[in-house]
């Protein structure tokens, strides 16, 4: 797989991520959740989001649903 | 799939939200056994998805999958190859899973991006599956009716979303 289709890949998903997130949501967290939801967005990587909030997989994954950020895979 | 992928392993990522999908038992049915490593398994607390594993390994549809000492070296190779690499990092339950589909001939399934991405940006020999494999695959066989119905059924049970160029996948599936 060439670099530019994993770029575009993760392009369309950041996109995604960025359109379909709940921003009000994402604003009233504390700190360090809001954070955390912010690099998933840019990311898309679960498990450094889950160190920024210091919560385990399925409870950042939770939160992911909460503030509406679709999985893009 | 050859015999040796008539078993899979599961990650979490794979697990959590699968479980939440009104028709995750076609997964039964399209594997013999799908083992679950016991990191995998630690990092599950509620339900659905600690339920219903806990069901399939009480109905031995799954199986636990304890790591061995030369499994987690493998892993954790994996681990140390992806960094640097343009993909997103590959970490622990991620990488028993790839190491194990690389040892045993599992398919690994995922909707973790870097091990999603790794037999193609790191060339090692492993088949990897996101749901969306799974259902085509189960499409395939007869086992579900119309794909493109529950494709977009397993995005809004699951809050996902396939991209473009799976859509399109689809749509050349289904026309020909």
């Amino acid at each position: 797989m060439e670099a530019d289709e994993i770029l575009e890949w993760e392009e369309e998903a950041r996109r995604l991520r960025r359109e379909k997130a709940d921003w009000e949501f994402i604003e009233k967290l504390p700190p360090k959740l809001k954070a955390a939801l912010k690099y998933y967005i840019e990311t898309g990587d679960i498990r450094a989001a889950q160190q920024i909030a210091g919560m385990d997989f399925e409870d950042i994954r939770e939160l992911i649903r909460k503030a509406k950020i679709p999985i893009v895979l | 799939m050859s015999r040796a992928s008539r078993e899979a392993i599961a990650d979490t990522s794979f697990l959590v939200d699968w479980a939440k999908y009104s028709k995750r038992d076609v997964l039964l049915r399209l594997f013999e056994v799908v083992h679950v490593p016991e990191s995998v398994l630690r990092e599950l607390k509620l339900p659905p998805a600690i339920d219903w594993v806990a069901d399939c390994l009480a109905s031995d549809a799954f199986a636990l999958f304890t790591e061995t000492s030369d499994l987690e070296e493998e892993a954790r190779r994996l681990m140390a190859m992806s960094r640097g690499k343009p993909l997103k990092r590959i970490d622990y339950p991620e990488a028993v899973c790839l190491a194990a589909g690389l040892k045993y001939g599992y398919v690994v399934l995922t909707e973790n991006g870097g091990a999603y991405f790794a037999p193609r940006v790191l060339g090692i020999n492993v088949t990897v599956w996101r749901a969306f494999e799974v259902i085509v695959e189960a499409w395939r066989r007869g086992l579900v009716e119309n794909l493109a119905v529950e494709l977009e059924r397993y995005e809004g049970e699951t809050f996902h979303l396939f991209r473009r160029r799976d859509w399109e996948y689809v749509w050349r599936l289904t026309r020909s």
